[in-house]
């Protein structure tokens, strides 16, 4: 570093870029995210050339370059496919540390979904089942699952 | 056409926290004399500039464009493109390998000036995965 500016607090400019998006869910998302929130249900699609079952719905098949409008209802229970604790704190995170992200293989479906363990950390493992737990007031997002917890024995 | 390419000369910023006497054009500045030196190069012996970067890292747009000038693409054919060092490699090979004699190549990032989690939380869908708080930490 030049030395003049260890003598000193070199100077600094704060800034912050904040630019509002209106994202639209579209027609797929939409009845994906109405139906989390309206009943309470997790909704796939199934590739009619495949057979895969995709969650969160989506349109096209990434294997099959098809479109899927066959709708599948899945249980909110699955087994943990890979999991990660996180131990550090940063705002954009939805729960307070230590928690886990964690791929959950739902019942039925061929692709793991992305959410949230919150607690029994220490129950959680590879193989594990888990089971969805749905927050009272929801908004039609994806934290409308406030996390999925583990069910059962080992 | 030619067949063959070669780098002839690297040079990489020491990793370190903060660098606060230097912005990232000063960066990019040191290191492109360094790979000039390191390949026995002066700049009016590049034919070509790629330069790469990422927007949302630097807090600007077009930001590979604002090293332009510091790593010596005045008057020379240059391209400023959203990328990474690797990206950056293989597309200065395909400008040697369809005719410019020489290519430079630099990329860069200045990561401790802004918040990682928050841009690598941008790379999550926005509908299905943002909101999980993901992040590339």
């Amino acid at each position: 570093m030049t030395d003049w500016l260890r003598e000193v607090e070199p100077l600094t400019l704060k800034g912050q870029i904040a630019v509002p998006y209106t994202w639209w869910a579209g027609d797929t998302a939409s009845r994906f995210f109405t139906a989390l929130r309206d009943e309470g249900k997790i909704l796939g699609t199934r590739c009619p050339e495949c057979r895969k079952v995709f969650v969160p719905a989506r349109r096209s098949c990434s294997r099959c370059f098809v479109e899927m409008d066959q709708w599948v209802e899945l249980p909110p229970e699955g087994v943990v496919e890979t999991f990660t604790i996180v131990r550090y704190a940063h705002p954009i995170q939805p729960a307070e540390p230590p928690f886990a992200y964690v791929l959950v293989k739902l019942d039925g479906a061929d692709v793991s979904f992305l959410h949230i363990v919150k607690k029994d950390l220490q129950d959680l493992g590879v193989g594990r089942r888990v089971r969805a737990v749905f927050k009272e007031k929801r908004d039609g997002h994806i934290l409308d699952i406030d996390a999925f917890e583990p069910v059962g024995e080992h | 056409m030619m067949g063959k390419a070669a780098i002839v000369g690297v040079a990489q910023t020491k990793y370190e926290r903060r660098k606060k006497d230097q912005i990232f054009a000063d960066l990019v500045f040191d290191v492109t004399r360094e790979a000039l030196a390191d390949a026995g190069m002066t700049i009016d012996d590049i034919e070509s500039v790629v330069t790469v970067s990422n927007d949302f890292f630097d807090g600007r747009t077009i930001s590979g464009m604002a090293v332009g000038d510091a790593c010596g693409g005045q008057d020379k054919n240059i391209s400023t493109v959203s990328g990474d060092g690797t990206f950056g490699a293989f597309y200065g090979l395909m400008r040697v390998l369809s005719g410019f004699r020489t290519t430079l190549v630099v990329a860069h990032y200045k990561g401790s000036e802004g918040s990682v989690p928050v841009t690598t939380n941008g790379m999550f869908d926005p509908l299905f995965h943002r909101l999980l708080g993901m992040d590339a930490v």
